[in-house]
């Protein structure tokens, strides 16, 4: 079975979740290959979780002020702060019997790859349950997956480089989530590449392009025109929509 | 009334829960958080489950609720779990009603 692999891009933030929803359709309906892309987000932005509450997680003033997205995923998890140059963002789209039926081990099983590829610019990153990688025991990567129509969709940031200041002041972080580990700043829990290597973004990209595929076949291979339209209808019809972003 | 707490749960993910109560029972609930729910769309049920329940309903009774509505969607909970989850919004009803009230 050959996976397709599509490589880095940068589009917009209603335009990438559209895709991971178009992708993950065709994977349904079997009319593409499991995928795995690599993409960036221009104008930077907020993703926030399936389950947040928006005005909770994000200091809207603050992003219209900066010029920054904001978007609902379709995953769970927690609001994320996607830096257009700052961080490397993938996503996993297959048939859920390509990976283990026990949720925290599939957690397991992708972020190894990422945990592959970091290794290959000599960053030994470790899986912390339920969805994260951690470089000496600060965050570097988290990670997010549902499954709907049994596809498995897993998407996920490797922090490249990150303005701490600039993050919070767009996100609203709360200090419950941080109070049982006894640190008095959200910034002591987060790290980048930038922090402890010298690799280029490229070099990194090119590692982690390595470990994601390493142990597959796969095919370099681009969008089909059916995704992109389709796309195009979600990023209209869902993701820029008010009633979706504001749903909960 | 309505109440709002948030709870880190014990190595997991925080939630909040906003209960509208009065003096007989938890009328509803809405849950939000950064935890996850497979399969995502079962949280109406959960929610649901929880409506018109006696405000003196015990910890063990709301989670049982809860985990019904999970079974009968083959659903789980990542990163929060049941018993929290009552245990928070019980907590949430008795706030007392000069603070946290949203």
């Amino acid at each position: 079975m050959t996976w397709r692999f599509i490589p880095l891009e940068t589009r917009d933030a209603f335009t990438n979740m559209a895709l991971d929803e178009a992708c993950s359709e065709g994977v349904a309906n079997g009319r593409v290959p499991p995928t795995i892309r690599f993409y960036q987000w221009l104008p930077s932005a907020v993703s926030i979780g399936y389950f947040q509450r928006l005005r909770d997680e994000v200091n809207l003033d603050a992003c219209r002020a900066a010029g920054v997205a904001v978007v609902r995923r379709r995953t769970g998890g927690g609001a994320v702060y996607h830096d257009s140059s700052g961080e490397i963002t993938y996503s996993v789209i297959g048939s859920e019997k390509l990976f283990p039926a026990d949720i925290i081990a599939s957690y397991r099983q992708i972020c190894g790859w990422i945990a592959d590829g970091l290794a290959r610019v000599n960053l030994y990153a470790e899986f912390k349950p339920i969805n994260d990688l951690v470089l000496g025991g600060k965050k570097i990567s988290g990670n997010a997956q549902t499954r709907r129509g049994g596809v498995l969709l897993q998407h996920g940031t490797i922090l490249y480089e990150v303005d701490v200041r600039k993050m919070f002041s767009l996100l609203n972080v709360s200090d419950e989530k941080i109070r049982d580990k006894m640190i008095a700043s959200a910034q002591e829990r987060v790290t980048s590449i930038r922090a402890q290597s010298a690799a280029s973004k490229q070099q990194v990209y090119e590692a982690l392009l390595a470990g994601f595929t390493s142990h597959k076949e796969f095919e370099t291979g681009t969008w089909t025109v059916e995704e992109l339209q389709r796309a195009e209808q979600l990023a209209v019809k869902r993701y820029r929509s008010p009633e979706w972003n504001n749903q909960r | 009334m309505l109440f709002k707490l948030s709870r880190k749960v014990e190595g997991g993910k925080l939630l909040t829960v906003d209960v509208e109560c009065d003096a007989a029972a938890i009328r509803s609930v809405k849950l939000t958080g950064d935890f996850f729910l497979h399969p995502e769309d079962t949280l109406s049920s959960v929610e649901e489950s929880l409506r018109d329940l006696p405000r003196n309903s015990s910890a063990l009774l709301v989670e049982q609720r809860i985990t019904q509505a999970l079974d009968a969607n083959e659903a789980q909970f990542i990163g929060v779990n049941p018993r929290d989850i009552a245990a928070t919004i019980l907590d949430a009803c008795k706030i007392d009603s000069g603070d946290s009230r949203a």
